[in-house]
């Protein structure tokens, strides 16, 4: 636990980003204020769109 | 001193991989995504072509896993910008790689700041109910699962963690685990409530300081204002 970390940290520009977010969406079959509206009404249709939620707002565009 | 973010970030997925490895997987490697603004997410297979975790099944040997783990962590640097804070956590076992929303055994989610009425801390439960449209007294959904609950657990410092959910999975015998499995999830939990004391210590430092003078020990405050 306290070894070296070997873990691959990749960074992403904010141009990639929003091809990667565009990406994500469209994967999910959702659009972004859908999907905004759903995390403030805390439930959501799918478990795919959960996931989802918590990678678009995890990387700063919830 | 504190280790650079980027170590930090480093570190939180390594320890992830490592108490999985040495627990109920084989070979997973966890890995993490910056954007340039300093938002961090951590999953199994995230990079630049992927924002989702993979499916990571929960067997540390050549035998089919009963259960798959999906885990998203996110990170971000704390006010001071010296400490990666985890800001969201969703964990979830489903009896299949595919996900769908009736293989959910247990979904649990933290959000430090949620953007809606309910706990930071919750977990879901997929079940079959047919009664729960019953005790909804709002408006705004027809009808409701039992998914869509958010039972409250433990709050931002006590909330269930990694460490429990492999407890849970071996207790539950969903999962022959590796020899030594309980020294691994010991030493990550106790690794974990140091990081969380001091969080609170940072965050609480006058509670800290009464705390350790009832304890005999002298503590001063700092020559700059708190």
């Amino acid at each position: 636990m306290t070894s070296l970390p070997e873990t691959e940290v990749h960074h992403i520009t904010d141009e990639e980003l929003d091809v990667l977010i565009e990406a994500t969406l469209l994967d999910a079959g959702v659009e972004l204020e859908e999907l905004r509206r759903q995390a403030q009404l805390g439930r959501f249709e799918s478990e795919k769109l959960r996931r989802t939620w918590f990678s678009v707002v995890g990387l700063g565009r919830g | 001193m504190a280790e650079s973010l980027e170590k930090q970030a480093r570190r939180f997925a390594h320890d992830i991989s490592d108490l999985l490895n040495r627990t109920v997987t084989d070979g997973i490697r966890v890995s993490s995504l910056k954007t340039a603004t300093g938002y961090g997410i951590i999953g199994a297979g995230v990079s630049k072509n992927r924002s989702t975790s993979l499916p990571i099944p929960i067997t540390p040997s050549k035998k089919d896993a009963a259960v798959f783990l999906y885990l998203l962590h996110s990170y971000e640097p704390d006010p001071e910008g010296v400490y990666q804070t985890m800001t969201q956590t969703t964990m979830s076992l489903y009896t299949s790689p595919d996900m769908e929303d009736d293989q959910l055994i247990v979904g649990i989610d933290y959000a430090r700041n949620p953007g809606n009425q309910f706990p930071g801390a919750h977990l879901h439960v997929a079940g079959q109910r047919d009664d729960l449209d019953a005790v909804y007294l709002g408006d705004e959904r027809k009808t409701r699962k039992l998914r869509d609950l958010h039972f409250p657990v433990g709050g931002k410092r006590f909330r269930p963690t990694l460490e429990d959910l492999v407890e849970f999975m071996v207790t539950e015998e969903m999962v022959e685990p590796r020899s030594g499995w309980e020294h691994v999830v010991k030493d990550h939990r106790a690794h974990w409530e140091a990081i969380q004391v001091k969080a609170a210590v940072r965050r609480n430092q006058e509670d800290a300081a009464d705390t350790l003078r009832e304890a005999g020990w002298d503590v001063a405050p700092p020559s700059f204002e708190l």
